[in-house]
């Protein structure tokens, strides 16, 4: 499922031509909507839910929603970079939350 | 005897709206309310009349012809450097003094009349 | 070292003095000045006060002194058209040549000094007094000229129309200034202006009588002996009370006032009214990121450092700054050619490094930057001028690579940090602390020292930063993930950061940050912002406290 953004937090990244979550996406499906100077997904069917851009956004503005194969609507998987350590929330539909600590190899 | 005064007290000893308890307070006393001023009984002149407010001497000020001379122009309002209804502030101590048992329409202001 | 000339842009007193001193301290110094002469208004001035010394005087020194002066370049007829940061510590200046109506030219410029001054309130927007329409209502400044050998009456004391000799002077104070309706603010030099205006009216002719409608005389510091001189002297007459209007039907010029202090009208007829007016900055291209107060001057960071703009390499001087006299504006030009010289000097300064092998030329440094330190040099990467950066880190905190680093800040701390709470030495909450350098860091300080406070600080973990606006939130990200159960950021209140807006960049990555955890099921209030002055170790106290007791009633980190 396509990356959602939260407007209320996106700032586009001040302006810039290209933000983060546009460079970084392998299918440069995001792009920045001139008018509203937020991130916005172009073709949201071709999204493959690689999870960069939620990562990369320094505003925390970007959030996925499990693909429906994996988990019904509430159910959500979320990262927190921190520098060594990248840990993963991942809550199922039914409010159980799981998470998962590994090694950052940047 | 003065006593310190704010506006608090200003509202509630004396029944002042917000306004001109605001206008009472805030002047810094220029004179220039009282220079433009064109009321026939300027007694005390308008300043003045503030001034009283400011030390609390209300029941001096509710006595004052002025109160009854404004002929409402709002020359005093357009003059204040510091955009204070003055005019206001005379129109309120005027509904005051009117509650007052012992103050009537004065008989100065009635004479200008009758001539 | 700085390279590029330094730009004192205006040739009035303070502009000059700027680039006489740096001329004689050696630097290249361009002085750019709109009119066809140098000199400014001080040029128009009769006397000075206190002394009644003539102006020119000290002028023809400072005239003198940058004619000999072969690395001072003089540039008249010629205005500022625009100011551009071109690269680290390197501005382009946009000139016009007034004479020859060309297209603006460009020069690069390692500094300016902008002593572009203030003019005087256009008197005839106070239309109750009449001027413009009334021959005998002048301003103070053209008293002044009306007094000087070289002026219309040839120095004499005559009526400037009609030629007759001019024995009743008024002079109104407060035309136009304190005044909602024009100018809100006090100019602060019109009271000793008037003063010393009297005082060689008086010198002048014996029989000329003074009238003065007041408000307040405002005489500060020893301008008050002047005050007490001039009325012990020459008596003139005050009248508190401001008049409503000017009469000139009759006779001479009729003022009417209420005088307050007695409660009574008085009137006078005069030959001539002084109406003496307040300033008003002068007209100058918008620079970026220079933000000036409510009435367009450049106040700097008062009151700890007056000449302190928003962008580094950029001062102002004299009436720029706000309403002065000459005193004041030679003062404030002296400390702004001080801050010049540092900043052509000064070799240790505190900078961020940047991580090129991480950057992604994001550009939020830049942005972000409240001096305009940082710039995306020729290869795309940010590129921070020593001189330029005064170590606020605002660029470290909002990096979303991490790739900014202040030297001794950076991650390292956090994992030094997080591997003392893995091994298990911390006791009860683990709280990891942010301390602003300025302000909270001191009172932490105070506050270790006292007994009382030991039992409930010793889960706590501080880390001083130069501004709380530089703490990154990967930091804290991986303090949370590393097993921290909450972390704290003690800055400075809004509004009182020295570097403008450092606590609001922490409290806006904060909330966005809290948006995050409270979707991934982490309790938001693990994260806390709050705002320490320096003699505060109380409060910090009871925040730690009431902090801890919020962790403690939330239970361990859930990443544990």
């Amino acid at each position: 499922m396509p990356p959602k953004v939260d407007l209320q937090k996106c700032d586009g990244c001040k302006g810039e031509k290209e933000p983060l979550c546009v460079a970084i996406c392998p299918g440069d499906l995001l792009m920045l909507n001139e008018e509203t100077v937020k991130a916005a997904c172009r073709s949201t069917r071709d999204c493959w839910d690689c999870m960069s851009c939620i990562k990369v956004c320094p505003q925390g503005a970007l959030e996925t929603k499990l693909p429906y194969q994996l988990g019904y609507h509430p159910a959500r998987l979320i990262p927190l970079m921190g520098g060594k350590r990248v840990s993963w929330t991942c809550v199922s539909q039914d409010g159980k939350v799981e998470r998962f600590n590994y090694k950052n190899r940047n | 005897m003065s006593r310190y005064i704010d506006i608090t007290d200003l509202k509630e000893m004396f029944f002042l709206d917000t306004a001109a308890a605001k206008t009472a307070v805030s002047c810094e006393q220029c004179g220039k309310c009282g220079s433009v001023c064109i009321a026939p009984f300027k007694k005390p002149n308008p300043t003045s009349l503030i001034r009283l407010v400011q030390l609390g001497q209300v029941a001096e000020a509710l006595q004052s012809p002025l109160l009854w001379s404004c002929i409402g122009c709002e020359q005093c309002n357009m003059a204040c450097p510091n955009r204070l209804n003055v005019a206001h502030l005379v129109r309120s101590l005027r509904r005051l003094s009117a509650r007052e048992r012992d103050v009537c329409f004065p008989k100065y202001i009635f004479d200008l009349f009758v001539e | 070292m700085a390279k590029g000339k330094t730009i004192v842009v205006g040739g009035g007193i303070a502009g000059l003095t700027a680039a006489e001193r740096l001329g004689q301290a050696g630097v290249e110094v361009v002085l750019l000045e709109k009119a066809d002469r140098l000199g400014g208004r001080v040029a128009n001035l009769h006397r000075y006060y206190p002394r009644l010394c003539p102006p020119r005087c000290g002028l023809e020194v400072l005239l003198n002194s940058i004619d000999n002066l072969s690395n001072v370049e003089v540039l008249l007829s010629t205005e500022i058209a625009g100011v551009q940061k071109k690269s680290p510590g390197i501005y382009t200046v946009f000139l016009r040549d007034l004479k020859r109506e060309a297209d603006p030219y460009e020069i690069e410029a390692g500094g300016l000094i902008l002593a572009t001054g203030a003019e005087l309130y256009n008197a005839a927007k106070i239309s109750e007094y009449g001027y413009g329409n009334l021959p005998g209502v002048i301003t103070s400044m053209e008293l002044e000229s009306l007094l000087r050998p070289e002026g219309p009456t040839g120095g004499r004391l005559v009526h400037p129309v009609t030629g007759k000799p001019v024995r009743r002077v008024a002079f109104i104070q407060c035309a136009g200034s304190r005044d909602k309706n024009h100018l809100s603010y006090c100019s602060g030099y019109c009271c000793t202006v008037t003063l010393k205006q009297i005082e060689y009216l008086h010198r002048e002719c014996k029989d000329v009588s003074t009238w003065i409608f007041y408000r307040d005389i405002r005489t500060p510091g020893s301008k008050e002996e002047y005050y007490r001189h001039v009325r012990e002297e020459y008596s003139p007459v005050f009248v508190r009370g401001m008049p409503s209007s000017i009469d000139g039907a009759g006779e001479g010029l009729t003022v009417r006032a209420d005088d307050t202090l007695s409660g009574k009208k008085v009137e006078g007829n005069f030959d001539l009214v002084v109406l003496a007016t307040g300033m008003v900055p002068s007209e100058l291209p918008d620079i970026e990121g220079l933000e000036k107060d409510g009435h367009g001057f450049f106040p700097g960071h008062i009151p700890c450092a007056p000449t302190e703009l928003r962008r580094s390499g950029i001062w102002a001087a004299g009436c720029a700054q706000q309403p002065m006299d000459v005193e004041d504006s030679v003062r404030s030009a002296l400390s702004a050619v001080a801050q010049c010289l540092v900043r052509l000097q000064q070799e240790n300064t505190v900078y961020p490094e940047v991580n090129k092998k991480k950057c992604d030329h994001c550009g939020r440094c830049v942005k972000e930057c409240p001096y305009g330190a940082c710039v995306l040099g020729p290869d795309g990467y940010p590129e921070i001028y020593p001189g330029d950066c005064r170590g606020c880190g605002v660029c470290q905190g909002g990096c979303p690579l991490s790739c900014l680093n202040l030297p001794g800040q950076g991650m390292k701390k956090i994992e030094d940090v997080v591997d003392k709470v893995l091994s298990g030495d911390v006791p009860g909450p683990a709280v990891l602390l942010f301390l602003c350098s300025n302000d909270a860091y001191p009172a932490w300080n105070r506050l270790v020292r006292k007994d009382e406070a030991k039992e409930v600080l010793k889960g706590v973990m501080p880390i001083s930063v130069p501004c709380i606006g530089s703490v990154n939130m990967a930091w804290i990200n991986e303090a949370l993930i590393g097993g921290l159960d909450g972390v704290m950021l003690a800055g400075c209140h809004p509004g009182q950061c020295h570097h403008g807006g450092g606590a609001n960049h922490a409290d806006t990555r904060l909330q966005n940050l809290k948006e995050t955890l409270g979707r991934m099921m982490i309790e938001p209030e693990r994260l806390c912002l709050t705002g320490i002055t320096i003699d505060d170790s109380d409060r910090l106290f009871s925040e730690i406290k009431r902090f801890s007791d919020v962790l403690a009633k939330l239970g361990p980190s859930p990443f544990k």
